[in-house]
């Protein structure tokens, strides 16, 4: 098992039970709840396995592709959702499909999400490492809420992306959805 | 290696870090933070980009196509249009609809809101001829209808429409009307009028109606019989409970009948017997234990009600209840 922790600083969440600990990729080693842990489905598959395996109890689990700063914020969110969340059952796809399209982000995931743009995607691909579903569709939606908002331009400019369309090629896409073209950006929808 | 290495090591999502040297602010939870490299929307993996574009409804992601070639390829592939999510306003148009014929092998899914669309009479065909034109794509796999206000006969026509077996047809925060047709006789309708009377409200529930329920050899009596049974079913699923104001009229006229047809009113274990079985069948088991003849029904369900007007009527009309008092 990994010792990362030797060489890292060690930051403790003071909580009564079982303690998982992880290290992020600079080797930042955190300790964890048992059940703020397990909301990673990552991380709950190899405490089973490990389970398995008598793993000890020392173990470190390595997140390698999640940084410190990110790891902190995941953090906030796992803690704070660990003691609001009931647990829930797994979502059928329709109830998903329609979480997905209906479902406002609540207040408080919306002030933990109200960060720069960049971060959110570092938080949304990290929570997909992690396999944090809840946390990876709010940032989907909440990125997805912000192109929605926007024109073709301002999204080519906000992240500087390059119009790479031959003339024809755009006209042929600007005559496919040509109905949309009238449609004003959605401030503030859902939808 | 240690199967947990193994595990963690397939999900390397290979993004592209480059730095811009910026330092971000950090609103809300964060304290000021070094500079760290940025990553950018057009760095983020394929999967995270289809991440995101699940999220996005149709006309959203029509927009979206326009921005460059990567986000036109991933926004006009057939998984991206596996589910589509559609307001009702957007299928005033046209060309949209045109849009999605075009594409509709590959959709799977449908989610359709309506907003609660009021005074439009053609929003309920829009729906209908929406949903058909799905009916033979052999993939499809359900239809969801959101937030719409629904008379039952469309959604019988729907229901009788030939969808792939596999097809779902789930309802939610719908409202439902025209279904007192499929809990009382016809003769009754004089009878019912009162607040809210004939609609049902689907709230936050979702509710399967049976599709392709178009019976070959059934009369059109019997089909609709057959739908008003799955009428009633959602109908009990998600009637709420009575208020004061539907409590005291129901009691005022039950009363009435009672004494029009010269009943006791208060006694009748057989009376009481009849009820509480219709309760038993209707509610739940907490209603059990209602002194029925004393009428404290607080607590049940529109639908029960009817149904418990209906048998007093069709009893005290064929002498029945007379007879055993």
């Amino acid at each position: 098992m990994s010792t990362a922790a030797s060489s890292s600083t060690s930051e403790t969440i003071a909580e009564p039970g079982l303690k998982i600990k992880v290290s992020t990729k600079e080797g930042e080693v955190f300790e964890l709840d048992e059940k703020v842990a397990k909301m990673s489905q990552v991380i709950r598959g190899i405490l089973e396995d490990l389970g398995e395996q008598n793993g000890g109890d020392d173990s470190v689990l390595p997140l390698t592709q999640v940084e410190t700063r990110i790891f902190r914020k995941i953090l906030v969110w796992l803690k704070y959702h660990a003691g609001h969340d009931k647990e829930e059952a797994p979502k059928a796809e329709e109830d998903e499909i329609i979480a997905r399209f209906c479902e406002e982000i609540p207040e408080w995931d919306q002030k933990f999400l109200n960060v720069d743009q960049a971060v959110i995607l570092e938080i949304m691909l990290a929570a997909d490492y992690l396999d944090i579903k809840k946390l990876r569709g709010l940032c989907c939606k909440t990125v997805a809420n912000i192109l929605k908002t926007k024109t073709v331009e301002q999204i080519r400019e906000m992240y500087g992306i390059e119009n790479d369309f031959t003339p024809e090629e755009e006209e042929e896409i600007r005559k496919q959805t040509a109905w949309c073209e009238d449609e004003p950006p959605r401030q503030g929808s859902n939808h | 290696m240690p199967r947990y290495k193994r595990k963690l090591s397939k999900m390397d999502h290979s993004t592209h870090l480059h730095s811009t040297g910026e330092a971000q602010p950090e609103p809300g939870q964060g304290r000021p933070e070094p500079s760290h490299p940025k990553l950018h929307f057009h760095d983020v993996h394929d999967i995270a980009l289809d991440l995101v574009f699940k999220h996005v409804s149709l006309p959203s992601a029509c927009v979206l196509r326009r921005v460059c070639k990567r986000w036109n390829d991933h926004l006009d592939a057939p998984f991206q249009l596996c589910t589509l999510a559609l307001l009702n306003k957007d299928l005033l148009r046209e060309d949209l609809r045109e849009y999605i014929k075009e594409r509709r092998n590959f959709v799977r899914n449908i989610l359709y809101y309506g907003k609660y669309v009021f005074g439009q009479e053609d929003a309920n065909t829009r729906l209908y001829q929406f949903c058909c034109m799905f009916q033979n794509v052999s993939d499809m796999q359900r239809i969801v209808l959101s937030e719409h206000n629904i008379s039952s006969s469309m959604l019988r026509k729907l229901t009788e429409k030939t969808f792939p077996k596999q097809c779902r047809l789930f309802l939610t925060k719908l409202l439902v009307s025209d279904v007192d047709r499929y809990l009382i006789p016809e003769s009754w309708y004089s009878l019912t009028i009162e607040r809210r009377s004939g609609s049902t409200r689907i709230g936050n529930l979702l509710v399967e109606i049976d599709m392709n329920v178009n019976v070959e050899g059934k009369t059109e009596q019997e089909k609709e019989v057959m739908f008003g049974r799955q009428v009633q079913r959602m109908a009990h699923a998600c009637a709420t409970p009575m208020d004061e104001y539907e409590i005291c009229a129901l009691k005022t006229r039950l009363n009435r009948m009672v004494f029009v047809h010269n009943v006791p009113g208060s006694s009748g274990a057989w009376l009481e017997q009849v009820l509480k079985d219709i309760l038993k069948q209707h509610e739940g088991p907490e209603f059990l234990f209602v002194n029925v003849v004393q009428l404290e029904l607080g607590g049940l369900r529109p639908l029960t009600v009817r149904l418990v007007e209906r048998l007093l009527m069709e009893i005290m009309s064929s002498g029945v209840l007379n007879n055993n008092l």
